[in-house]
């Protein structure tokens, strides 16, 4: 009894991965330049260290919190559940997200650049509460997990996504679609693909990947991407070829060149090319937390059981 | 059965029948925009206005201007807001009235982030008549008409024409006889940048098997697996995508989509051409 308590007590506090040793390399032979460090140390092609969390709320379905670097954002799915009669679809479930900036958040309490003044964002109840951080994100995020999830297995219900941002350093949409996906993948709604998310930024005639805050502000241009990559193999050999769909694209500022260098879309060391090898990576981190926590589970499940020489070793990928 | 009672029950069976036979329900081939019209100045209200026509999809949009005082740390920056309305007129059977629907929140803010980021750029600091003190506020209200699809790039182009079309007067302070313009010296034109800076949007409606149409009917958006729309500026560099989600779209479809976008520029650059060369409509 103590070995299930043991490994009880082990999956709620091992789905954290530690400091993930992402290789700037591949990327940085694409570019085949220089590249300035960055404030934290970084190099212009390095993501920050990741934790993922997943099942740490008791109440929801599925839940997930990521942090990217300083970016906390925590994602709880409600679903599928009952849905009101004017907004059920024969033919799939109904998907909304609500992307929240809770009263607790440091972007509550402070916020120099106006976040908050979007219309339609007023606090729900009273000045301080929870508020609304964009109702477009909410639409967009909507439209990228309805088509992620296989809806029409779940017809005539409704599944809630609500996402919420406890602190802004940069990549937050990123951070945010990622703890969504996981999230979904936590409460065991089938999917057709896993996204996974990332940022770029353009800053002062650089490309800078996984923004933090003060990069972001500074930036010409923010371009967030999601990918689902096809191959099932490690992603670190595929970086060249490009086998991912895309999903979703955000572009904010358009200033993503000056006069000489690539296109947006095209050329080997285009925003895009340099974010899609970075979702390949974030997608790499967050199929291990997953592939992690679901050993350790049929591990605990086969202890539950009973069964002779189970246990925590040897088990996991 | 026949084909209106098929567009009824299987609608996207009927759509991916036209495909294959590369026409559309309107006759037009998978790369052709419907008839494009910008005219400006068709109301006599407001600092400028200009309405936008793509097929049966029309917006107006009226720019109007408030004095105001500038924030403290930007003291010669005016402002720039957008409102978008979809009233049931447009579509009775897709917009109730009442609140603010989140298609038209979608679009303002979708206006309001070209703006902020220069693919339709407003020359901010233009818009100052005294420094510290006095600013002008505008206000870029789009109303639809007529709602068939491609609000996106109806309503940019609506708000393009406008700005275009602004005339900023000379305001007198109560306190002081002197008549203020503003401080820049082209006072008379809102919109600073050259054409080949503004980064025209082009539309495409995504479905199974990469097929993309460009500048969709609602009835052909509304069937589609995902929508995506690319930014081209006048050097013929994209910048910008927005694709909201939906069905995974593959890069060499991403890579067509840019090419027709680029072509199609020219001829969206020929409307507008058109449409400020008339001037305005008596």
């Amino acid at each position: 009894m103590e070995k299930l308590g043991e490994m009880k007590r082990r999956i709620e506090e091992v789905s954290i991965v530690p400091l993930h040793d992402n290789a700037p390399d591949a990327a940085d032979a694409l570019l085949g330049t220089v590249i300035p460090d960055r404030r934290d140390g970084r190099q212009a092609m390095q993501l920050r260290e990741m934790e993922i969390e997943q099942g740490l709320l008791k109440h929801a379905d599925g839940s997930a919190r990521v942090l990217m670097g300083r970016t906390v954002v925590t994602a709880a799915v409600f679903g599928p559940m009952e849905c009101l009669v004017r907004l059920q679809q024969i033919e799939g479930t109904f998907v909304s997200v609500s992307f929240r900036l809770p009263s607790t958040s440091s972007l509550a309490t402070h916020d120099p650049h106006h976040l908050r003044d979007e219309p339609g964002c007023q606090p729900l109840h009273g000045n301080h509460a929870t508020q609304c951080l964009s109702r477009t994100q909410e639409v967009e995020l909507g439209h990228l997990l309805g088509s992620l999830i296989r809806k029409e297995l779940y017809p005539r219900t409704a599944v809630h996504v609500g996402i919420h941002l406890h602190h802004d350093d940069g990549s937050v949409l990123s951070c945010a679609i990622n703890a969504a996906v996981l999230a979904l993948l936590d409460a065991g709604l089938e999917m057709h693909a896993v996204g996974a998310a990332a940022s770029v930024a353009w800053v002062d005639g650089t490309l800078l990947v996984d923004p933090d805050l003060t990069e972001s502000n500074r930036a010409s241009g923010l371009l967030t991407l999601c990918t689902a990559p096809k191959t099932t193999q490690t992603i670190s050999t595929s970086t060249t070829e490009h086998s991912a769909d895309l999903i979703f694209c955000d572009v904010r500022g358009g200033q993503f060149f000056n006069q000489e260098s690539e296109n947006l879309i095209t050329g080997r060391g285009s925003p895009f090319s340099v974010a899609r090898n970075a979702c390949n990576i974030i997608w790499g981190i967050m199929r291990a937390s997953v592939r992690r926590k679901e050993a350790l589970l049929e591990a605990w499940y086969d202890v539950a059981k009973g069964k002779e020489g189970s246990g925590i070793g040897g088990v996991v990928d | 059965m026949n084909a209106a009672v098929l567009r009824k029950l299987h609608p996207r069976e009927f759509l991916s029948t036209l495909r294959e036979h590369g026409i559309r329900s309107d006759g037009r081939t998978h790369d052709e925009l419907r008839p494009v019209s910008i005219v400006m100045s068709p109301l006599g209200c407001g600092l400028g206005s200009a309405m936008a026509r793509f097929g049966r999809t029309k917006m107006l949009a009226v720019v109007t201007g408030t004095v105001v005082v500038p924030k403290v740390q930007q003291p010669t920056r005016g402002f720039v807001d957008v409102q978008v309305e979809l009233p049931p007129m447009c579509s009775a059977l897709r917009f109730r009235p009442g609140r603010v629907s989140s298609e038209a929140a979608y679009l303002a803010s979708w206006i309001q982030g070209l703006v902020a980021s220069a693919a339709l750029p407003v020359d901010v600091d233009a818009l100052c008549i005294k420094p510290g003190s006095l600013v002008w506020s505008l206000l870029i209200s789009i109303c639809c008409v007529e709602f068939d699809g491609n609000g996106e790039d109806c309503a940019f182009f609506a708000s393009y024409a406008a700005l275009r079309d602004t005339r900023l007067p000379e305001i007198q302070p109560p306190d002081s006889h002197e008549k203020l313009a503003t401080a820049s010296p082209m006072r008379d034109k809102t919109v600073h940048a050259v054409d080949h800076q503004v980064a025209y949007p082009v539309t495409f409606a995504c479905f199974d098997g990469g097929e993309t149409l460009i500048d969709p009917t609602c009835f052909e958006s509304d069937h589609s697996c995902s929508s995506l729309t690319i930014l081209i500026d006048g050097k013929g560099q994209s910048r910008g995508v927005y694709k909201p989600g939906g069905a995974a779209l593959s890069e060499s479809t991403l890579k067509d989509c840019e090419a027709l976008a680029v072509a199609k520029r020219k001829q969206l650059e020929h409307s507008m051409e058109i449409a400020s060369r008339e001037g305005p409509v008596t």
